[in-house]
């Protein structure tokens, strides 16, 4: 099932999909890029949604989590 | 002593790595120099320099300089520019990383390793990996990326001797420890091109990878398909930074849970988190404790008591003081006028170090101190977190928490940081508020004692409420009013730790000397021109002038008009005098109303100006006349009873 990384709830966990050519490079350099598997451990409503993958933490903003397209993974 | 005549050449070692992996703590080790440390991204703005401690190779000096964290080198914001030039200048590069996020870190390094400059790499918090059992093999590391790795826990010295040793070495000719990696067959082919038309390889790697100011320099001009060359680099390096994390991690569990730091990011307890900060720091730390005991016993006890006294009995000795007069002495009695204009009421000598060391220094000290503590231990990107969405609905993101709260220390100071900002109406926003309603540590502090005067926390929020009304009100508007992107908020999450207390310190000393360096000047040449104009009886007119201002439009003693010209010149000087105006409940809130939203003073529209420009400084001076006044007249009507 195809979704954006808004509509994901605290302790799902996705594989990034498809990432909007504007935001490639930034995430790019963070380490997020299609394919890594990421957990979300909050998300604030109206807010950012922030996800973890091993010891680094990261938020991302709502405008454009809903920009970025993702799978669940189990 | 070194003979600077002989100096063939300074050697430069630049500390390069993305934010908040602990490069400034290195700079501090090897140069004994402190850099400002800060627990979130873009806190470096200013690059510090200085020369290796105790060290100098045969007729060459060391210069080691500390860069702004980044997570590539490129020209994407203001701190990337500014490290990509020294990168591009340095003889060795320091490259630091942080053993946590190594995956991300990685991709940093393997770029630098591909510039071709001689490169150290430093695994730093070594430590915090090995608590969630994280095992890096090192030697494969060293084999993969081309350099030599070593590995260092930077709050704990002894750990860097290796890192200085290593210097020492290279600089010395001893061993190579700095190493240029191979370069990939692949990358060459796709610099190629511009390797034929540039002398450095790094900048034809850079220009390759779509860096327009480089390109600029160099006199080429790319096209559209310099976009995809850098998707095309860029993806194919983290690939290979990821094939070689995969390769290295031999051991890892990341199990363990940072509780607290989870908890923060939880919209409901994060929010309530973030009201109890609010409420202990702003209100019981820097209002009740610092504003009311501190200062009350400095001011009323050591400076009223002892250090005035003092000064008006030398004054007195050879020149005559005219206590509380506003007649126009100059032209009738010179002596008393000088008298007066040295140690009277508004006197340079009293009153100006009085403010300045009883109430404004342990005020701006105790704030520093309290962000510091927040700053250190990794709070405030939370925060920034929490509030991104409510300020992204004012034409902000989260990035504009720090300005915010750097406005409750200096106005000043906070706008210079709204350049960590991205687009042009984020900026312009941020400022505006800054300007028009957030108040500055002193000014905080003297309020917060007029309104504990009062009693109960009702005067309190009244005057939270209108802020925070005008702030919500004219963000709003400014969003719609605005063109453009407010932009939109990625950011990291550094990990929560434990502050270290001499980092604090040092950190708030050196905030706090910015700070009173600045002021200081500053408050002779006002005090020195409310003396002035006190003594030459200007100060009377032009009370009298705005008395119906005052007392018509905001029902307020004409007195207080000394307030808000005080405060035109330096924010935190206006609350000073309304301490001696005797007013009622709703007046002093009133005023304190007023006097916050009033016109930023002149050094934060210096600022201002050099940040955006005069139209927009002009355009938010102005509006906060009319928002102050305004506000101020609908309040003293709503108050009239209280």
């Amino acid at each position: 099932m195809r979704m954006n990384l808004k509509s994901i709830k605290v302790g799902q966990k996705i594989e990034i999909t498809l990432i909007p050519q504007e935001l490639k490079d930034e995430l790019l350099r963070l380490g997020i890029s299609a394919g890594e598997v990421l957990t979300c451990i909050s998300s604030i409503p109206g807010g950012p949604v922030i996800l973890q993958q091993e010891l680094q933490e990261l938020a991302i903003g709502e405008a454009f989590s809903k920009k970025i397209e993702c799978k669940l993974v189990s | 002593m070194m003979n600077t005549e002989n100096l063939i050449k300074t050697i430069k070692i630049v500390l390069v790595g993305n934010p908040n992996v602990g490069k400034s703590v290195i700079f501090h080790y090897l140069t004994g120099v402190y850099a400002e440390v800060s627990n979130y991204p873009g806190t470096t703005i200013e690059v510090a320099k200085a020369l290796l401690e105790n060290f100098a190779v045969a007729d060459k000096a060391v210069e080691i300089i500390d860069t702004p964290g980044v997570y590539g080198i490129s020209s994407f914001n203001d701190e990337e520019k500014a490290t990509r030039d020294f990168v591009l200048d340095a003889d060795y590069i320091i490259n630091v990383v942080s053993a946590t996020t190594l995956k991300r870190d990685l991709f940093l390094t393997k770029q630098l390793t591909e510039l071709g400059k001689p490169t150290l790499l430093v695994i730093n918090q070594y430590d915090e990996a090995r608590l969630n059992k994280v095992e890096i093999d090192l030697k494969k590391l060293e084999q993969s990326l081309g350099i030599k790795v070593i590995t260092s826990i930077a709050i704990k010295t002894k750990s860097l001797d290796v890192l200085k040793q290593k210097i020492l070495d290279q600089l010395n000719l001893k061993e190579n420890t700095f190493l240029v990696s191979e370069t990939n067959v692949e990358l060459e082919e796709d610099i190629k091109e511009f390797r034929e038309k540039v002398l450095s390889r790094a900048e034809a790697l850079l220009i390759a990878e779509g860096d327009l100011v480089v390109a600029e320099r160099n006199a080429i001009v790319l096209d559209d398909s310099s976009s995809s060359l850098r998707e095309k680099i860029y993806t194919r390096r983290r690939k290979e930074v990821n094939k070689i994390y995969s390769e290295i991690i031999t051991k890892a569990d990341f199990s363990k849970r940072a509780i607290l730091g989870r908890l923060l990011l939880n919209p409901i307890i994060g929010t309530l988190v973030a009201l109890a900060v609010l409420y202990f720091f702003l209100y019981q730390f820097l209002g009740v404790f610092i504003a009311g005991t501190i200062v009350d016993f400095l001011e009323n006890q050591i400076f009223a008591k002892y250090y005035e006294p003092v000064v008006r009995m030398i004054v007195s000795s050879f020149l005559t003081i005219n206590s509380g007069s506003l007649e126009p002495l100059i032209f009738t009695d010179f002596k008393a006028a000088l008298g007066t204009f040295l140690a009277g009421d508004y006197g340079v000598l009293t009153l100006t170090i009085t403010y300045l060391y009883g109430l404004l220094a342990p005020l701006v000290f105790g704030f520093y101190f309290g962000l510091a503590i927040l700053e250190d231990c990794g709070y405030l990107p939370r925060l920034a977190v929490l509030t991104d969405g409510v300020l992204s609905r004012l034409g902000m993101n989260g990035r504009a928490i720090i300005p915010l709260i750097l406005g409750g220390g200096c106005v000043t100071m906070a706008v210079v940081t709204t350049k960590l900002l991205k687009t042009k109406k984020e900026k312009i926003i941020t400022m505006a508020l800054l300007g028009l309603s957030i108040p500055c540590s002193a000014q905080l502090g003297v309020i917060q004692g007029l309104l504990s005067n009062i009693g109960g926390p009702l005067p309190w929020l009244i005057w939270s409420g209108v802020l925070f009304t005008v702030f919500v009100l004219a963000g709003t508007v400014m969003n719609k009013l605005i063109p453009g992107e407010c932009g939109d908020f990625v950011s990291d999450i550094p990990p929560m730790r434990i502050p270290v207390l001499q980092n604090i310190l040092k950190k708030t000393l050196s905030r706090s000397k910015v700070f009173l360096d600045e002021a200081t000047p500053a408050f002779f040449i006002a005090a020195a021109l409310v003396a002035f104009l006190q003594v030459t009886g200007i100060l009377d007119n032009v009370i009298n002038f705005c008395k119906p201002l005052m007392s018509e439009v905001l029902l307020l003693p004409k007195e207080v008009t000394l307030s808000f010209i005080l405060g035109m010149v330096r924010r935190d000087f206006g609350a000073f005098g309304l301490m001696d105006i005797p007013m009622s409940a709703g007046q002093l809130i009133t005023s304190c109303v007023v006097l916050t939203l009033f016109v930023p003073c002149i050094a934060t529209v210096a600022v201002m100006i050099k940040e955006s420009n005069w139209k927009s400084a002009l355009i938010i001076w102005l509006s906060s006349w009319i928002l102050a006044l305004g506000c101020g007249a609908l309040l003293a009507r709503m108050l009239i009873h209280f």
